[in-house]
């Protein structure tokens, strides 16, 4: 949240200070405080915080997992022109599962070149480029290596890509799904009438 | 003993830009429901046995027959469907987001209807005592239980082989512990044939046969005691000797004469007593 | 150089809802020129304990005291950083952290982090590279196409080129083969012998702590429950039983012996070597002659 505030006080800065039209309450060089300008920017300030509360309701409510399972779902039908769905999908997950194995591993390693008299997020920035180079190297090294074990391991436990696979893990409509739809629906019908309003 | 499950005759491997073959020209029988012990040092070629044998890499010549077919890439995923692997490190093998879904991760390979599924998941997480834990993620495991998930998964798949390569070498010592406990018993109550590949002299001591690698060669293919007679030539080519029979070498420079055979920890106490009362 | 912990502390993610205490009230001390052993299962806090080492974590509350500097939670991160090089830590797997194209760039570079020139630092790795065993015409080859058992080697050598006073290592053995691993405890045993170098090891192998230790330090969730030497911390089966802590293989066995009622041991043997005598002993004298 804290970067994107920056992000946002910069935007709105921008359409406030910048935009034309209406009635000028005070104008200096090119700057300029319109009355299209604060409603621009009102607008735009609504929009970034409606998104972040969105973004936020989603990773809070749905493990990645699920968003992954979703996609899937929602890209289906694009395996009539063979796009590799389920393998796209199978990817995901297992990046997914990683996520947290790899970030000990950067621990480690970081610890490691540490104790070796690094000092990360220290210094030039010349000098904190340089440190990452100890940091990266044996990640991507222990990446490699991972990436082979597991695919050695998924082969011999018969994996041979997506044709004839059955799912463990499904998901089942159920009514909440259809009221979230209507809902849906009916929000986005409402919005298109107050528009064309 | 039954028939041989698995026959190996004149085996060769080479991998790519090495001028050594890491396996040659080896032989090997193992009957059906037996639990052989590979033995050998880091690089011996040991880990590419098991890997042959699975078809996960393909031979320079020479022929594995597993239950009768040979191994061919024609028959290769019929064959897998026989085999089951352990690796060594607990987390490079875990494909399922939880434990369940990676015990499922083989089924759903099989293309098992998810029924059974559901059944067999949950039979093969209670055999080895990880059901309450259905539901964890990885990161929340010890090593020993990612082990553990890991047969599970092997166990669901419900092979006539299971292979261990280096499967305990990662865990720390009750990992190790519980994990050669339920090879013991799965070799013992459910007839799979187990194949484990290790450094540990006593998780070797227990199988029933054990086969020693030396640089690609297979110096020896024999019972337990038979191999471990061998002591000091063991630690020679890079291997351990069981800690009795260390014990047995120490007292032997004491110009104590010691029986030829092997004894187990056991057999030592016996000995050592029967020594005292008959001075 | 000797290392001491007073009242220590340390808490993962305080004031989260995921907090949890890592040590409690640890005071305990690393006698200079020791052979330290931490033994204690996953999870004892083993690992936290080994951060506070170096500086790489700074206690909660309480302090460390390394020579003559002490690390409470207010220190400065410039001075964690010049502790570095007084305490050389070997982590788990060492070869993880290889990354330069060379071997001898990778040993050089701790040395040239702590203010060698280049040349001094390769001067420096060189040597480092024939105390640990490494053959000379593999100094200038890519660490990566080494055996597993030579990276950790080449690993341990640039640890070693910090020219450190105390030596940390962390299960150095660990995935090695029999063979390799009776050669690298050797290396460790003659670097203490020989470089006078302090040693901490942190290990399962009770073997390995009877074999090489003279000072035990025995951790339990966080907290330290025996510090002393191994003749000690073998002495009493039944507290090892309680704490689910392994006896070592021979002393497990004259245990063994002793049950029999035909053995006696004044004092339990730890090693092979010891073992053997007290039996060789017992039988010159025809067994139990205690009373």
């Amino acid at each position: 949240m804290r970067p994107l505030i920056w992000l946002i006080l910069f935007t709105v800065i921008l359409q406030v200070f910048f935009s034309r039209g209406g009635t000028v309450y005070w104008q200096f060089g090119p700057l300029s405080l319109t009355s299209s300008g604060v409603i621009n920017g009102s607008y735009v300030f609504c929009r970034f915080v409606l998104i972040i509360f969105m973004s936020t309701l989603l990773t809070l409510t749905t493990a990645p997992l699920e968003i992954a399972d979703a996609l899937e779902s929602l890209m289906s039908p694009l395996k009539k022109i063979k796009v590799p769905v389920y393998e796209i999908s199978l990817m995901l997950s297992i990046a997914l599962r990683f996520v947290p194995t790899l970030m000990d591993e950067t621990e480690k390693i970081m610890n490691a070149q540490r104790s070796r008299g690094v000092n990360f997020g220290e210094g030039s920035i010349m000098q904190q480029i340089k440190a990452v180079v100890p940091l990266l190297i044996p990640l991507f090294v222990s990446s490699f290596n991972r990436a082979e074990d597991l695919a050695t391991a998924m082969e011999a436990r018969g994996y041979r890509g997506g044709e004839g696979r059955t799912k463990y893990r499904v998901h089942f409509w159920r009514l909440k799904d259809t009221l979230a739809c209507v809902a849906f629906v009916f929000l986005t019908t409402i919005l298109l009438y107050l528009r064309n309003w | 003993m039954g028939e041989p499950i698995i026959e190996i005759s004149d085996l060769s491997f080479q991998y790519p830009q090495q001028e050594r073959e890491a396996l040659s020209h080896l032989n090997l029988k193992v009957s059906t429901g037996a639990w052989v012990a590979v033995i050998g040092h880091n690089g011996s070629g040991k880990s590419t046995l098991a890997k042959l044998i699975d078809g996960l890499l393909v031979p320079k010549n020479g022929t594995i027959k597993i239950a009768g077919t040979q191994l061919t890439s024609d028959t290769l995923w019929d064959i897998r469907k026989h085999i089951g692997m352990v690796f060594q490190n607990p987390d490079n093998q875990f494909v399922g987001a939880n434990v369940e879904e990676d015990v499922a991760f083989g089924l759903e390979n099989q293309g098992i209807p998810r029924e059974q599924m559901i059944e067999r998941v949950r039979t093969a997480l209670e055999s080895v005592g990880m059901w309450e834990f259905a539901q964890h993620e990885p990161e929340r495991l010890s090593g020993g239980q990612k082990q553990r998930v890991a047969l599970a998964g092997v166990i669901a798949l419900r092979p006539k082989i299971i292979i261990l390569d280096e499967a305990t070498s990662m865990l720390d010592p009750e990992g190790r512990k519980e994990i050669i406990q339920l090879i013991k018993n799965l070799n013992q109550e459910n007839d799979f044939t187990v194949i484990s590949i290790t450094h540990d002299i006593e998780e070797a001591s227990l199988a029933q046969r054990v086969v020693v690698i030396d640089d690609g060669v297979l110096v020896q293919n024999d019972k337990p005691e038979n191999v471990f007679q061998r002591g000091a030539a063991l630690i020679e080519s890079g291997l351990d000797v069981p800690f009795s029979e260390k014990l047995k070498n120490e007292i032997k420079n004491y110009g104590i004469s010691v029986p030829q055979q092997y004894l187990t920890e056991k057999g030592m106490v016996d000995w050592l007593c029967q020594f005292v009362s008959k001075n | 150089m000797s290392i001491r912990f007073e009242k220590l502390n340390y808490v993962y993610q305080a004031g989260t809802p995921f907090e949890h205490e890592a040590l409690r009230n640890v005071t305990v001390s690393i006698p200079e020129g020791s052979y330290t052993a931490i033994i204690g299962h996953t999870g004892s806090g083993k690992s936290t304990l080994l951060q506070h080492l170096n500086g790489l974590l700074r206690p909660s509350s309480g302090r460390v005291t390394i020579a003559d500097k002490t690390i409470t939670s207010s220190t400065k991160n410039k001075e964690l950083g010049e502790l570095r090089k007084h305490v050389g830590i070997v982590f788990q797997f060492p070869e993880a952290q290889l990354f330069e194209e060379t071997v001898v760039k990778d040993i050089a570079f701790a040395p040239k982090n702590f203010g060698k020139t280049k040349e001094e630092a390769e001067k420096i790795a060189v040597e480092m590279a024939d105390l640990v065993g490494l053959p000379a015409n593999i100094l200038n080859g890519s660490p990566f196409e080494l055996s597993g058992g030579q990276m950790r080697r080449v690993a341990i050598a640039g640890i070693l080129a910090m020219k450190p006073d105390v030596l940390v290592l962390d299960e150095p053995t660990a995935g090695l083969d029999p063979k390799g691993r009776l050669e690298m405890m050797q290396m460790f045993e003659k670097l203490h012998q020989q470089q006078h170098l302090t040693i901490v090891l942190v290990t399962h192998q009770m073997d390995d702590v009877a074999n090489y230790a003279d000072h035990t330090i025995v951790l339990e969730k966080g907290e330290v429950i025996a510090a002393a030497a191994p003749k000690e911390i073998f002495k009493d089966p039944q507290w090892l039983l309680k704490h689910h802590l392994a006896l070592p293989k021979a002393t497990k066995f004259a245990y063994e012996l002793q049950k029999t009622g035909k053995f006696f041991f004044d004092k339990m043997p730890l090693t092979e070597k010891e073992l053997a005598a007290d039996i060789v002993d017992s039988l010159k004298r025809g067994g139990n002659q205690t009373e």
